[in-house]
C-alpha cells in the first residue's frame, strides 16, 4: 500500500470520529529498535474494552529468554492476569494474541499467531494457533502481541493501523459470517491488504467451541477462544502493518532459507501434495479410523471419503499462508449436486470429524459442513465430536426426534449432520443450543450415563487418534494441558511407528510424552508450523535460526528448557483453576468397552496400567504423583518462583 | 537479445508472498513485503498471481514522469527509476495498467522491478526462491510455446477420451 492511500484512510477515520468517540489514539513513545533481541518489536498493546483504555507497553527484557514468544508469552500473560475463580466468560478473563520472534521474518512457515485465555470449554488454560496472514502483519504493525481485558458495552472491532489504534463500532457486523466480516472491513478501510481475524455468529452467541478465523480458512480452532472474544463483545481485530521487521543477520538468513524453502517441498513433505487426508485410508487399514463416535475402528465408507478421492475429484487448488513453502491448504470447490457452490478447505482432522466419526461418507456434505464451521465460526473437531455423541444418544433412544428439534440424527445421515452444524453455529433451537455447550456439559445436562461416551478430556472433544489402539497417544491426550488434543505432544507418532506396544501401557511412556510436550511447546512458542518440523533433520538448525533472527547464541537444548518452563507454567495455571490428577483420565469408554475386529483384539486401556503410565509421567516431570501439582523444587529449578510460592508442594 | 520477463503460472502459485519478502530483502536490504517490486494478488477462493514489470513498449509510466526520472533501456526494455530525480508524485503508479509500480514507504520513491540486475548475481531473486517454481524468467516466445504445447495436450486428451 502506498503512503497516499494510508494518509487518505487516516483522514477518513478522523472524519468518523463519532464511531471511535472514546478510543484513544496512541503513538509509540520509544522506538522498537532499542529492544535487546531482534525479531521482536519489543512492544505490545494492552487494551481494556470496558473503559476503552489503550496502552502501548514495553515487552519485558527477560521474556524471550524465559518464555520465547507465542504460547509462552500467552501462558505467562494468563498466569499474571487471570487469578483463581475468574469465570472464563466474565470481563475479568484476559485474552492475549501473540506472535513469536520468527513471524514476519524469512524463516519458512512462520506467519503464525496464537490466542490464549482461560478456556470456556475446559476451564483450563486454552489456546489455539493459526497461520494465515495475521501474525506477520501484526509484527509489521509494530507489536509482538495484543492483550485484551474487560468487555465492550456493545459490539466493537479493533483497527490497528501501525501507530493508530481505534476501537470501532461493529453493530453493522453483528451476525455476519467470518468471511463477510473480513470482506466488509476491507471494503470499509478501502484496502485489500488489511488483515482481519474475526468471529462468526457462534462466537457472538457464546458457543463454547467457537473459533477465530483469519484469511477465511485459517483458525484458532480449539478451546473456544472465539467464545472468549464474543464474551468481550469483540467481533474482529483488523490490522495494517507497514514497518520493517528487523533480524540480527539478514545476509546469512537470506542465504540459508533458500535451501529450507526447497526442503519444504521435499519427498517427505506430503502435506503440500497429497495432503493429510491420505491418512483416512492409512488409518482404516490399520484399524485406527475412529468411526461412529469411536465404537468401531474401520469405516465401511472409507474409500468414498479417502484423501485420494478428494484430491482427484474435489480439490481445486493448493494454497499457502504467508511465508509458507509447504502449501497444505487443500481447497475443495463443489461444482454440482445438492451442495453446489460450496468452498471448503478440508484437512484430515476436519474430514474425519465430520465424516467417519459421524458415519458420513459424502465428501460434498463434509465440505459443506467444514464451510459452515469456517463461516459461522466453530471448531470442526469439537463440532464433529459433539454431533457424533448426539448421534449415539439418538441411536440409543436417549434423544427422540422431538428432542433433536425434528432432526433424524442417525449415523451417516449427512443432511441432518450439515443442518445440525448450521444450527449449532447460529444457536438455532433448544437442542443445538445445548450442543453448543460442548459434549461434556451437554452429557452432564442429559444425564443417563451419556458422559461415558462423550469422547472428551477436560471438556475438549478429542482428535482423530483413538485411545484404545494408540495408547501412548492416549497418554499425551490426557496430560495435555488444554484437553484432549494430539498437537501438544505428538505422542501418537510412537503408536504410528510402533516404538512401543500400542495396545498396552507401562512406566516407560512418561518420558517420551513429556519430552514431546516440551518440544511442541517450543515449536508453538517460536512459532513455526508443525508441518515444517520435518525439514529440521538437525534440530540445531532451529537454534541457528534463533541466533540469526534474535542475535542470541544457544543450543537447541537451551530452547527446550524454555519449552519445559512454559508447559509447566501452563500446568500451574490449571492447578490454580482447580485441575488435578483426576482430570488426566480418559472417558469411561476407553477403559470399559474393549474393541474387537480383525486387528484390535480385546483392545482396551487397563486402569492399573494407566495409573502406572501416569505416575511415570508425573515422576519424570517432577510433579507430585498424588495430585499432579508441580513440586516446589521443580518450579524453583525452572525459575518459576512465584508459582512455587503460590502452589508448590 | 530477446526480451525476458518474469511470468507466473497461476495454477502453481500458492500466494505465499515469499517472492515479495525476498525481493525486498535482496533489493532494499529490509524484511518488509511492502517494499517489494513484485506483487501477489489473491482472488478468493482459488486464484493467485504474482506480477512485476512487463517491460512494455512505449511504457505509460515513462510518459507520465514529469521529472524525467524514469528511463527504459532500448535493448533490454528494463525500466529504471532515478532515485535522486524521483519526487514520489505517483503519476507513474497511476498510469501503469498492471499495478506493478509501487511507492516506497520510508523514502517516497517509485519502485519497479529491474530483474535484480545489480543484486543476486544478476538473476531475479523471486524466481530463484519461489518454492513451487511458479515463477520463471523467460523470453515471451517461450511462453507462447509452452501455452501452445499445453493446449495440444488438452486437445490430445480430448481425442483419446473420445476414442
Amino acid at each position: 500500500m502506498s503512503e497516499f492511500s494510508k494518509k487518505e484512510n487516516m483522514n477518513q477515520s478522523k472524519s468518523k470520529v463519532e464511531i471511535s468517540e472514546n478510543s484513544e489514539h496512541t503513538e509509540s513513545q520509544k522506538k522498537g529498535d532499542s529492544f535487546v533481541f531482534k525479531g521482536y518489536t519489543g512492544k505490545y498493546l494492552d487494551i481494556n474494552l470496558t473503559n476503552r483504555e489503550i496502552k502501548v507497553m514495553n515487552l519485558p527484557d527477560d521474556w524471550p529468554k524465559k518464555y520465547i514468544g507465542g504460547i509462552g508469552f500467552g501462558i505467562k500473560t494468563a498466569w499474571d492476569n487471570i487469578p483463581k475463580g475468574v469465570d472464563s466468560l466474565s470481563p475479568e478473563n484476559v485474552i492475549s494474541f501473540w506472535t513469536g520472534p520468527f513471524a514476519g521474518t524469512l524463516v519458512p512457515v512462520s506467519s503464525k499467531y496464537t490466542a490464549v485465555a482461560k478456556s470456556p470449554l475446559t476451564d483450563s488454560i486454552g489456546f489455539g494457533i493459526a497461520s494465515g496472514y495475521f501474525g506477520a502483519e501484526l509484527k509489521r504493525a509494530g507489536y509482538d502481541g495484543i492483550v485484551i481485558r474487560g468487555r465492550a458495552d456493545k459490539l466493537v472491532y479493533l483497527f490497528i493501523d501501525d501507530d493508530v489504534i481505534q476501537i470501532k463500532d461493529a453493530s453493522h457486523l453483528k451476525g455476519k459470517t467470518t468471511w463477510e466480516t473480513e470482506d466488509l472491513i476491507k471494503k470499509e478501510q478501502q484496502d485489500e491488504s488489511v488483515r482481519v481475524a474475526s468471529i462468526g455468529s457462534a462466537g457472538e452467541k457464546l458457543v463454547r467451541y467457537a473459533c477465530i478465523t483469519n484469511a477465511k480458512n485459517r483458525h484458532v480452532g480449539r478451546n473456544g477462544l472465539g467464545c472468549v472474544m464474543g464474551s468481550k463483545n469483540l467481533k474482529a481485530i483488523a490490522l495494517r502493518g507497514t514497518k520493517e521487521v528487523k533480524v540480527a543477520d539478514l545476509k546469512i538468513l537470506l542465504k540459508e532459507v533458500k535451501q529450507l524453502y526447497k526442503d519444504c517441498r521435499g519427498p517427505k513433505m506430503y502435506y503440500g501434495r497429497e495432503g493429510t487426508p491420505i491418512k483416512i485410508l492409512v488409518h482404516n487399514k490399520r484399524a485406527v479410523l475412529a468411526t461412529k463416535n469411536f465404537r468401531q475402528m474401520t469405516f465401511e465408507g472409507a474409500e468414498k471419503v479417502s484423501g485420494e478421492r478428494m484430491m482427484k475429484e474435489k480439490v481445486r487448488k493448493l494454497l499457502a499462508c504467508e511465508m509458507c513453502a509447504v502449501a497444505c491448504d487443500h481447497v475443495n470447490v463443489i461444482y454440482e449436486g445438492e451442495y453446489k457452490g460450496t468452498v471448503g478447505s478440508v484437512d484430515f482432522e476436519s474430514l474425519w470429524a465430520l465424516g467417519p466419526l459421524c458415519g458420513v461418507d459424502n465428501l460434498d456434505a463434509i465440505t459443506k459442513a467444514v464451510e459452515l464451521c469456517d463461516t459461522l465460526g466453530t471448531d470442526t473437531l469439537s463440532t464433529g465430536g459433539v454431533i457424533a455423541w448426539a448421534m449415539e444418544c439418538y441411536e440409543k433412544g436417549i434423544f427422540s426426534k422431538q428432542d433433536t428439534d425434528g432432526l433424524d440424527l442417525k449415523f451417516g445421515n449427512h443432511r441432518a449432520m450439515v443442518e445440525l452444524v448450521r444450527r449449532i453455529g447460529e444457536r438455532d433451537g433448544k437442542f443445538a443450543t445445548m450442543l453448543g455447550e460442548g459434549s461434556k456439559r451437554a452429557a452432564l445436562q442429559t444425564g443417563k450415563n451419556t458422559i461415558k461416551f462423550a469422547m472428551q478430556i477436560k471438556g475438549l472433544e478429542t482428535s482423530a487418534y483413538p485411545f484404545r489402539p494408540m495408547q501412548t497417544g492416549a497418554l499425551g491426550h490426557a496430560t495435555c494441558i488444554t484437553g484432549a488434543f494430539y498437537q501438544r505432544s505428538g505422542s501418537y507418532q510412537y503408536d504410528e511407528k510402533d516404538t512401543f506396544d500400542r495396545f498396552s501401557l507401562d512406566d516407560k511412556r512418561g518420558k517420551p510424552v513429556a519430552d514431546g510436550e516440551d518440544d511442541y511447546t517450543l515449536v508453538d512458542s517460536l512459532i513455526i508450523c508443525k508441518f515444517s518440523r520435518r525439514i529440521y533433520t538437525d534440530k540445531e538448525k532451529v537454534a541457528e535460526l534463533w541466533y540469526w533472527v534474535t542475535g542470541e547464541k544457544l543450543k537447541y537444548a537451551d530452547l527446550l528448557e524454555r519449552g519445559r518452563r512454559i508447559y509447566t507454567l501452563g500446568k500451574c495455571f490449571n492447578v490454580r483453576h482447580g485441575l488435578t490428577r483426576k482430570d488426566d483420565y480418559l472417558p469411561a469408554r476407553a477403559y470399559e468397552e474393549p474393541l474387537n475386529d480383525h486387528i484390535n483384539k480385546n483392545a482396551v486401556v487397563k486402569m492399573n496400567e494407566w495409573d502406572i503410565a501416569l505416575d511415570s509421567y508425573y515422576k519424570y516431570r517432577g510433579w507430585d504423583m498424588k495430585t499432579s501439582i508441580p513440586t516446589k523444587k521443580t518450579l524453583k529449578e525452572l525459575d518459576l518462583n512465584d508459582a512455587a510460592d503460590e502452589l508448590g508442594v | 537479445m530477446e526480451q525476458k520477463i518474469i511470468v507466473c503460472d497461476t495454477e502453481k502459485c500458492t500466494g505465499c508472498r515469499i517472492c515479495e519478502y525476498i525481493c525486498a530483502a535482496v533489493n532494499e536490504g529490509k524484511i518488509n513485503p511492502r517494499l517489494s517490486r513484485i506483487r501477489t494478488i489473491r482472488i478468493d477462493p482459488i486464484f493467485n498471481l504474482s506480477m512485476s514489470c512487463r517491460k512494455c513498449d512505449n511504457p505509460k509510466c515513462l510518459d507520465a514522469c514529469a521529472r524525467n526520472a524514469i528511463k527504459q533501456d532500448e535493448k533490454t526494455k528494463l525500466i529504471t527509476v532515478d532515485k535522486d530525480k524521483c519526487d514520489g508524485c505517483g503519476y507513474c503508479i497511476e498510469q501503469c495498467q498492471f499495478g506493478v509500480l509501487s511507492m516506497g514507504i520510508d523514502k517516497k520513491v517509485a519502485l519497479v522491478c529491474d530483474t535484480c540486475k545489480e543484486n543476486n548475481d544478476g538473476k531475479p531473486a523471486c524466481v530463484d526462491y519461489c518454492p513451487v517454481e511458479a515463477l520463471s524468467f523467460v523470453p515471451i516466445s517461450k511462453i507462447e510455446d509452452k501455452k501452445a504445447k499445453k493446449f495440444h495436450k488438452t486437445l490430445q486428451e480430448g481425442i483419446d477420451k473420445k476414442e
